[in-house]
C-alpha cells in the first residue's frame, strides 16, 4: 500500500462579519496568495471549503460544510468551484453590508464600480480599468456597508483574494499592464482563471468620489454609454445584490445612498478598443471634479457618437478598399514650397480639425481687412494622410499666403515648435486650430513687435468665454486636476487700451514671439500636457518677460461634442511635466504629490518610476 | 404576473404586504421582500402609486388625476395600465 502525506494550510475568508475557514494543499500556495490566517485554531468553524487532492492524481475535490462534494475536478474546475463556494457561504448570512456581484478598482479614495451578472464582462473590463492606472481589488464580489458615524460616509471593501476568471477568452496580454505576465494560470470551464501580481483586496474605505459602470459585453457589439438617474442606478445595484434577503428593506437605502452619491453609467461594448479616448476620459473626469447630471449625459451622448463615427469612418474606409482594391492608401498632399515673409505669421497645427482651421483663418481674414498681404499662414498637418489632409491642402488654392506643411513626425504639444521652423515672418502668433480674435488686435500687435525688434518676450492676452464677458487674463501657478495653472483674471486687463502686464502663465491658445527668440519645446515631450507654466519660465530664465497684452483678446472653442481624435493620457502628461521641470532645473516634489494625490500614491509611484527609468532621471 | 388584469375602476388598489418604498433624489423604487425584487416607478407611475393608499378606488384616482391633469389624454387607460403593471409585478393588490 502506498502511502502519501499532503501538506495542508488552514486560512480564513472574511466579508464583513462573516467568516469562512477555508482548507487546500500547501502545493496551490501560487493560487491561494493574500489569505489571512484563522483568526482561533481551537473553535471548530462553522463554516468551511475544503479543496483537496484526488487519486488518481491530477483530480481534485472540493467539500464544504454545506453542499454535497464536488468530486473528480480537475484543477481549473476546482479552483473555480472552492472559490464558488466560498462566495456562497460569505454572503449567505452576511447581514452588516450589502454584498455586490461586482468587481471594483480604486485610485486613491476614487473609485470604480462593475456591478453585473455572470458574463457581463466586468472582469474584462476590470482588466482594462488596470491598464489605466487603476488598481484592482476584486472582479467578483465587494460590499458596501454604511460609516461608523452619522456623517453619511459610504465605505467599500473589496475582500475576495481569488484569482480574476476571464469568460471569454482572447489574448489574455492584451488585458495586462505592458510587461505584466500572470503570476499563474489555468484553463477551466468557466473561463480562464489567472492570478495577478498587485491584485489586492483592500477594506473599509471611506468613498469620496466614485463612477458606477453597469457593463454589458457582447463580443464585437457597439459601443454604447447611457447616463443613469440615481433612482435607476439604485434598481440595478439591487438587482447585483447578493444578499438583499437578509439586508432591512432588501438593502434599499444603502444602495439608495451610494446610487446619489456616484456617477452611474451603463456601458455595452464590444471590444476593449472601444473603451480607448472614450471610457477612459470619461472616467477620469468623474472622478476629477463633480459632474451634474446633465453634464454626464451630455458626455455620454457624445462619446458615443464619437465611437459611432469613428467605426462609419473605418466602414467607410474598408468598403473603399473593397470596391477599389488598387486604390492606394490616402495621398499625403505636397508641402507648400513657397514661402510668404511678411510681418507677421500667423501658425496653427491640427489634427483633423479642418473646420476648426478653416474658421479660425478665415475669421481672421474676414475681420482684418487692414492686413491683406501683411500675413502668413502656416498650417502644420499633425496627421498627413488622414481625412482632412487634402482640403486643408487646397486651401492654399484661395488664401493668398497659405502654406500647407504635413508632419507626422512629432505630435501633440512639441508639434508647435514646427509652425515657428515653417515660419517665414520675424514675427510669430501661434494658435490652436480652434480659435477666434478679437478685430483688430493683429494690427496692434505687430505694431507692438515692430516697436519692440528684438523681444525676447512671449505675449499673450485675455482669453474670453463664450458669454463674451468673462475673462481669463493668466494663470495661478498652482496645482490643481492634474494640470499646472488654475485659470485667473486680473483686473488690469479690463481695459483693452491698457498698458501689457507681467503674468505667470496662461492657456497657450494664443501666444506670439519674435522667431529668432522662440527657445523651443522639449522635443521629447510627447502627447498634449506640461507646457504651461515650462514655456513661460523658460522665456523668463533666457532674460524675457511673459506679458499679457489688454488688446490681445482671443475666443477658445473648448468644446469638442464628437470628442477629440486623439487620446490625451495622463503619463504623457506626467512625463511632460517631468522633462520640462527637469530641464528647467524646477523641483517636481510638488507635482510628484498632485499627482499621488489625484491618482493614487502607488499608481503615481508607479508611472513617475517608469517615466524616470525612460528618461534616466534619478 | 400576480392578480388577474384590472377591470373594474369600483375596486380599490392598496400596496402589497411589505412592500417598502424609497425615494431616491426625487424618484421612487419599490421592493418586494418576498420576491427581493425591486420596482422602478417613472414619474407617472410614481404619481399613480401615491394615490393607491387604500382609501380611493380606481374611478377616483382616475377623477383626482384628472382635475390635475386636464390636458392628458387616454387617461383612464394609461391608469389602468400602470395599475396593472404594479399589480403585476406585485407591489399592488387590486380587490
Amino acid at each position: 500500500m502506498f502511502l502519501s502525506s499532503v501538506e495542508m494550510r488552514q486560512k480564513s475568508v472574511c466579508l464583513g462579519s462573516s467568516r469562512v475557514a477555508v482548507t487546500y494543499p500547501a502545493a496551490l500556495d501560487l493560487w491561494f496568495d493574500g489569505l489571512v490566517e484563522p483568526a482561533d485554531e481551537s473553535i471548530a468553524p462553522r463554516k468551511w471549503v475544503r479543496l483537496s487532492a484526488q487519486n488518481p492524481l491530477g483530480r481534485f475535490e472540493v467539500r464544504t460544510s454545506l453542499d454535497p462534494p464536488a468530486t473528480g475536478l480537475d484543477l481549473g474546475d476546482a479552483l473555480a468551484t472552492f472559490w464558488e463556494r466560498v462566495s456562497f457561504l460569505l454572503v449567505g448570512d452576511l447581514r452588516d453590508a450589502i454584498a455586490l456581484h461586482a468587481a471594483a478598482l480604486c485610485q486613491g479614495d476614487r473609485f470604480v464600480l462593475l456591478p453585473g451578472l455572470t458574463g457581463s464582462g466586468k472582469t474584462r473590463l476590470s482588466l482594462w480599468y488596470r491598464t489605466q492606472g487603476f488598481d484592482l481589488g476584486t472582479d467578483e464580489v465587494m460590499t458596501v456597508s454604511p460609516g461608523t458615524d452619522e456623517t453619511g460616509d459610504i465605505v467599500l471593501s473589496s475582500v475576495l483574494t481569488r484569482p480574476v476568471i476571464l469568460k471569454a477568452l482572447g489574448d489574455v496580454n492584451t488585458l495586462l499592464r505592458p510587461g505584466e505576465t500572470p503570476a499563474v494560470q489555468q484553463n477551466s470551464s468557466c473561463g480562464l482563471l489567472l492570478r495577478i501580481e498587485g491584485v489586492t483586496p483592500w477594506t473599509r474605505r471611506t468613498v469620496d468620489r466614485a463612477i458606477i459602470v453597469f457593463p454589458r459585453f457582447t463580443p464585437g457589439g457597439q459601443f454604447n454609454v447611457t447616463a443613469l438617474t440615481p433612482g435607476e442606478a439604485c434598481l440595478c445595484l439591487i438587482e447585483s445584490c447578493l444578499n438583499a434577503r437578509n439586508l432591512p428593506r432588501g438593502g434599499l437605502s444603502l444602495a439608495s445612498l451610494l446610487a446619489c452619491r456616484a456617477s452611474a453609467i451603463t456601458l455595452e461594448y464590444g471590444e476593449t478598443c472601444q473603451l480607448d479616448g472614450t471610457l477612459d476620459v470619461l472616467t477620469r473626469q468623474v472622478l476629477a471634479t463633480p459632474t451634474a447630471r446633465e453634464d454626464l449625459a451630455a458626455l455620454c451622448e457624445a462619446f458615443t457618437a464619437r465611437v459611432a463615427m469613428r467605426n462609419a469612418v473605418v466602414a467607410a474606409s474598408s468598403a473603399s478598399a473593397q470596391t477599389s482594391v488598387d486604390t492606394p492608401k490616402r495621398a499625403i498632399p505636397a508641402p507648400t514650397e513657397k514661402r510668404f515673409p511678411r510681418r507677421l505669421t500667423v501658425g496653427m497645427a491640427t489634427y483633423d480639425d479642418y473646420d476648426g482651421a478653416y474658421f479660425t483663418i478665415q475669421s481672421i481674414r474676414l475681420n482684418n481687412p487692414e492686413l491683406e498681404g501683411a500675413l502668413e499662414f502656416v498650417v502644420i498637418d499633425n496627421n498627413p494622410g488622414g481625412p482632412c489632409s487634402a482640403a486643408l491642402s487646397d486651401l492654399g488654392k484661395w488664401i493668398e499666403g497659405y502654406r500647407y506643411v504635413p508632419s507626422g513626425e512629432w505630435n501633440g504639444t512639441a508639434v508647435r515648435n514646427m509652425v515657428f521652423e515653417e515660419s517665414s515672418s520675424p514675427f510669430v502668433l501661434c494658435i490652436d486650430s480652434h480659435v477666434l480674435i478679437v478685430p483688430g488686435s493683429l494690427s496692434k500687435l505687430i505694431s507692438y513687435f515692430e516697436s519692440d525688434p528684438e523681444s525676447r518676450d512671449l505675449v499673450q492676452g485675455p482669453l474670453i468665454y463664450d458669454d463674451l464677458r468673462t475673462k481669463s487674463t493668466h494663470m495661478e501657478p498652482q496645482w490643481r486636476a492634474g494640470m499646472y495653472g488654475t485659470w485667473a483674471n486680473d483686473p488690469r486687463g479690463e481695459d483693452p487700451a491698457a498698458s501689457g502686464f507681467d503674468i505667470a502663465m496662461q492657456g497657450l491658445g494664443l501666444f506670439a514671439c519674435r522667431r529668432a527668440a522662440w527657445p523651443g519645446f522639449n522635443p521629447k515631450f510627447r502627447g498634449f500636457g506640461g507646457e504651461e507654466g515650462y514655456i513661460h519660465e523658460k522665456i523668463r530664465q533666457r532674460g524675457g518677460r511673459t506679458l499679457c497684452l489688454p488688446f490681445l483678446r482671443w475666443m477658445h472653442r473648448f468644446g469638442r461634442p464628437l470628442g477629440a481624435p486623439y487620446v490625451n493620457r495622463w503619463e504623457h502628461r506626467m512625463r511632460n511635466y517631468v522633462i520640462g521641470f527637469t530641464e528647467l532645473g524646477l523641483d517636481t516634489a510638488e507635482m510628484e504629490a498632485h499627482f499621488a494625490e489625484l491618482l493614487g500614491a502607488e499608481t503615481s509611484a508607479r508611472i513617475f518610476t517608469e517615466i524616470k527609468l525612460e528618461l534616466g532621471i534619478r | 404576473m400576480t392578480g388577474s388584469p384590472v377591470t373594474s375602476i369600483d375596486h380599490i388598489p392598496v400596496p402589497a404586504a411589505g412592500v417598502e418604498m424609497e425615494v431616491v433624489d426625487g424618484e421612487v423604487l419599490l421592493y418586494h421582500p418576498q420576491q427581493t425584487r425591486a420596482v422602478y416607478l417613472n414619474p407617472t407611475a410614481a404619481v399613480v402609486w401615491g394615490l393607491c393608499d387604500g382609501s380611493r378606488s380606481i374611478g377616483e384616482i382616475i377623477r383626482v388625476l384628472g382635475e390635475s391633469y386636464p390636458d392628458a389624454d387616454s387617461l383612464t387607460d394609461d391608469v389602468l395600465a400602470t395599475l396593472n403593471q404594479l399589480q403585476g409585478n406585485g407591489v399592488l393588490v387590486v380587490g
